[in-house]
Parts: C-alpha cells; structure tokens; sequence
C-alpha cells in the first residue's frame, strides 16, 4: 500500500480534490475497502423476499452477497459463498431455493440463515480434525443488517453506528418516500433497468445535486420536448405527463437555487425540500382522496410538499422520494459502475402513481432515454481529461465559506457545491479511519 | 378483378418494406423513418423476457409519435453531447414470417429475427434479437401501428442506447 494518512490528507482539501481520485486502481480498491466496507450499503427492499427462501443477489464491492428471507420470516444478508471451496450457491439475479442452500459442486447444504446443515458422505471426514458445527464452515452472514422502512442496508463493519444513527435527518427523505402511501409503505415493482457506466463511481453520486448542469446538459431534451409540444393543440399537450417531467430539467439557475442543498454526516444529502423540479406534478384526484382518508388535510399537505430531488444515502443509494424511484451504485472498476433503477408502488395508491414512476424511470435514467446518456457522455469525458496531467485538481469551490452549520445538517443554496463538500468530507474520514 | 397476391408475394413485399426501415436506421436518419409509422403508432424496447405490457413494467423505450417527435428533434441538436459521436448501424434481418394476416383490411402482423451491428463512440457492438412489426395496409404502402424490439439481453446491463433499433 503506497498512500500514507498525510498523503492522503493532501489528496482532499475543502474545495478540491486530486484527480486521482477518479482515475488510480489503488485507491479504488481502498475505497472498496475503507468505504464499501465500512458504511452501510443498500443491498434491497424486503418486498423483494416476500417468501421464505426467496432471495436476491448482488456485488457488494466486489464481494457477491445474497438477501434471502428465512422460514420465520426475518431477512439476512449472507456471503454468497460455500463453505467448502467458496463456490457462489446461488447465481441468478432472484428466485427462490426452498427451505435452504444446497452447493451445485458437492452438496454441501444450508439452512436459510446460512448455518451449514449437511456434508455428503461425511465419513472422510472422520478423525480429520473437520468440525462440521465449526461456523466457518457456514455460509457467512454481513456483521451487520438492519431495515428501515423496508430498505435493507448491510455493512461489513461491526463497529459501524447503527443504521438509524448514520440515516440521521437524511432518513427524512426514505420516511417521506413511505409516508406518500396511503398505508405508508412502499413495495419494489415493475423490474429494474441497469445502465453501465463508464466512468468513476463518484462522478455518478457527484452529479446527484449537480445543479449548475441540467440547463446545459439537458438543453437539448428539453428544447426538443418544447419544439414539439408547443406545436400541439393544448387540450392534447396538457395531459401529457411527459411535459410535466422532462421541461424541468430546463430550469433557471434561480430556480435551483431556490431548492438549496442540505447536507449530513457521513457523506448524505439532498436538494430541494420547499421546492424541486417535481414540485409542479399534478396529483391524481383519486390519489388525492386516499391520502386524504389516511392522514388527513393537515399530514397530507406536509408530505406532499415535501419535495425533494435527488437525496444520496452516501455512497450506495439515491432516492427521488416525490417519483418513488432510487437508484443504487455497484462499483465494478476505477473507471466503471453500473447504476441500477427500481421503481416503488405505494400501497394503498391507484396504479397510475406506479406508472408515472415507471415513465419517469423510462423517460430520464433508462439508458435508452435522452436524459442519462448526456450525464453520462459528460461523466466519460471527464474520466478522459482526468488523465491528463496538466492540472491535478477537480475543483469544488462553489459558494465555499457560506455553509451554514445547523448543528446535525449544513445548508447553502442550490446551486452551491455543499454537496460535493458533504461527500468528500465523508471519504476523507473514511479513507483515514476517522469516522465515527 | 385483380389477382389475389400468393403468399410468397406478399412475404416479399413485407421484406422490402422491413429492410425499407432499415435502411433508415442504418444511416439513421429519423426524418424518413418516422414517416413509417402510423399516427397513432408506437416502438417499444421492453426491459424483460416476454414483458405483457410496456406501461405496468419498466422499458428501455416505449415511445407513441410525440415521443418520437422529440427524439428526432434531440437526435439532430447541437448541444446533445451523446450525440456528438455518429451512429453508424448495420442492420440484418431474417427468418421473417407473417403471423397474422387480415384479409379484409390487407393488415400484417410480421415477426423476424435481427443483428444489429452498431458503431457508436469508441466501441462496436451487436444487438440481436426479435422484431414483431403490426404493418397497417395503406394507399401509401404499409406503415407501422406498431414495432416490437425483443433485445436478447434485455435485461442485462445496458451502455447508452442512442437510437432505435
């Protein structure tokens, strides 16, 4: 390992980072470690297990893990990994494997909280020294797992704060997303799209509050959306729910503004609150009159108004609680991640809130759609200029000194760069194990 | 009276018009390709094996002609970084067979099989898999009610998909 604490000091000051960064395999295998291995990571919803042995599978930095519900009901998170000779038990993205794990090499099987069962032929093993109740023979379980609201995050750090701690105000955002259902829960629903990125995962989570570049990277959607809508008689472009969604993306920088930038430990933040570029949807009257039913005029008004944008649940997940829609980041290299997009029903909501969401996730960040590729093209070209040695700094200056510091949250206007401060105030903490 | 066409003419007519397409997509251009499709008509990339709809569940793409519109007018803008790299597309298509015909109207449902050979950035990459075409007989000719894409990774991991297939 090459890079010192002080080296690394130097890698991270309050209104720049080193290039670095984005672009040494070294230090993307530490952040794998110190970061991805530290900080809670979303792994999924539970609405994603609902029977014992259904289970899903992903990569936890680099490490495959499954989420499976057990017979009575509780949710793990385990290594996906024999005890045996470590061969992954179970491989599809989801599905169900019964009543446990069974290893497609030799057998080796597995109850659905990972404690080894049976041993084909176990007589070889007699005398050897081979304790099959050793419990590094079962499937490995995360240090720790907890859910909130349904959102299971894992972390492979015992002494990690727990869940709720490290949420802090930012969990606002993951108990508004609930609370717009009439029965304030939500259930992961219609599939999920995933976009590879080639780029660095931060520049992903950077973009996140990025408000100083919708108006020139999404000009050219916008425009287009404008061109040809305002050649439609109003009575067919009014109930267009795309020209509510996409011409926001076009907004002032005033507007940003406006929506501010609230950043927390840990590296979480958001934009928006009083306002966001969702502000102005249209609400289903039907909808409407449920919400109203559940919670009355008063709640109701408070949690539809509370409109945020992009809220990040540093470094894994981000939410957009108004569309009720996330998306999740799984790093793969120094120079690629791949961001995933789920789409949420809330309970208790008509089926058309689901499919709003399911146009929003289509029409903005499916890599098919005029939105997520432009990001992205930035992104790329910014993971290539960042070989070039003729300046070492990515810079974050932006209304730097003016952060107001409300003791659990620091605030600043939308279009400042606190966002990207909260990050790397994080990673800088992280990276040099000062985080607590 | 007119002779009634054989069923290897019409299937040669439903070919010519499917490569028709695309040739269009092949240059891409879109002014010319838009033109194919009725006003009421739609292209949907579905994100799943045998998806049932393209509303209830998420798809790469499922546009109707106001959507198509705006993609043609961001296809060409000046400011869409993703599209600062052409596109250059070879497209094949073979084992066409019509499905479905309607003898009154002259109305085809055609399914066939698909490579896309695709140029875009820095990288070439092949798309593959089924189209099934609704092709609506016209004075014009036929034009498309609507197109269905079945990628057979559609529900892998996905680089920026920039223009129709």
């Amino acid at each position: 390992m090459s890079y010192t604490a002080s080296e690394f000091d130097a890698l991270v000051t309050p209104t720049r980072v080193h290039r670095k960064l984005y672009t040494d395999p070294e230090i993307f295998d530490l952040e794998m470690e110190r970061i991805w291995g530290r900080s809670w990571i979303y792994i999924g919803h539970e609405s994603q297990v609902p029977e014992p042995g259904s289970y899903i599978t992903l990569q936890l930095g680099k490490m495959p893990v499954v989420m499976v519900r057990d017979r009575s009901g509780t949710v793990h998170v385990l290594y996906n990994r024999c005890g045996h000779k470590g061969t992954k038990l179970v491989d599809k993205p989801c599905g169900n494997t019964g009543n446990g794990f069974v290893c497609c090499y030799h057998g080796w099987n597995y109850r659905l909280d990972g404690q080894l069962m049976g041993v084909p032929h176990m007589s070889g093993y007699v005398s050897t020294g081979f304790d099959k109740n050793d419990p590094q023979y079962s499937m490995q379980k995360l240090a720790r797992y907890d859910s909130y609201r349904g959102f299971v995050f894992a972390t492979m750090d015992a002494g990690a704060p727990d869940l709720k701690i490290w949420l802090g105000g930012a969990g606002d955002v993951l108990d508004n997303l609930c609370d717009r259902s009439p029965e304030g829960e939500v259930e992961a629903a219609g599939g999920v799209l995933r976009f590879d990125h080639r780029c660095n995962w931060k520049m992903f989570i950077e973009n996140l509050n990025d408000t100083m570049h919708p108006m020139i990277v999404h000009r050219s959607v916008v425009d287009a959306a404008n061109d040809y809508i305002r050649t439609l008689p109003p009575e067919d472009s009014a109930r267009r729910e795309e020209a509510e969604i996409i011409p926001p993306f076009g907004a002032s920088y005033k507007n940003f503004e406006a929506s501010g930038i609230t950043g927390f430990r840990y590296g979480h933040h958001y934009d928006g609150g009083k306002t966001s570029i969702h502000a102005e949807y249209s609400i289903d009257p039907d909808y409407e009159a449920a919400m109203l039913a559940a919670y009355g005029p008063e709640r109701t008004r408070e949690i539809l108004t509370f409109n945020t944008h992009n809220t990040l649940y540093y470094p894994s997940l981000t939410i957009k609680s108004a569309i009720q829609n996330i998306r999740v980041i799984r790093p793969i290299a120094v120079d690629r991640c791949i961001v995933e997009t789920w789409s949420f029903r809330l309970k208790g909501a008509p089926d058309s809130l689901l499919r709003r969401t399911l146009l929003y996730s289509r029409l903005i960040n499916s890599s098919a759609s005029m939105v997520g590729p432009d990001d992205l093209t930035a992104y790329r070209r910014m993971q290539q200029g960042l070989q070039s040695t003729a300046s070492d700094w990515v810079d974050m200056h932006r209304n730097y000194g003016s952060d107001e510091d409300h003791g659990d949250r620091r605030t600043n206007t939308g279009t400042s760069d606190l966002d990207v401060r909260t990050q790397y105030r994080a990673w800088r903490q992280y990276m040099l194990g000062e985080v607590n | 009276m007119a002779r009634v066409e054989t069923h290897l003419e019409s299937l040669r007519r439903v070919e010519e018009f499917l490569y028709l397409e695309a040739s269009f997509l092949d240059r891409p251009d879109l002014d010319a390709w838009i033109e194919l499709y009725t006003e009421d008509g739609t292209y949907w990339m579905p994100a799943s094996e045998d998806q049932p709809d393209p509303v209830n569940h998420i798809s790469l793409i499922y546009d109707d002609r106001v959507m198509m519109e705006i993609r043609r007018r961001n296809f060409v803008h000046p400011r869409a970084a993703s599209k600062d790299y052409k596109v250059r597309a070879s497209h094949i298509i073979s084992n066409v067979r019509i499905t479905a015909m309607d003898a009154r109207t002259g109305d085809y449902t055609v399914t066939s099989n698909f490579h896309c050979a695709y140029h875009y950035w820095d990288e070439q990459r092949l798309y593959a898999g089924t189209y099934r075409h609704e092709l609506v007989n016209t004075d014009g000719g036929f034009r498309i009610r609507h197109k269905r894409v079945d990628l057979i990774d559609c529900d892998s991991v996905h680089g920026s998909i920039i223009i129709y297939l």
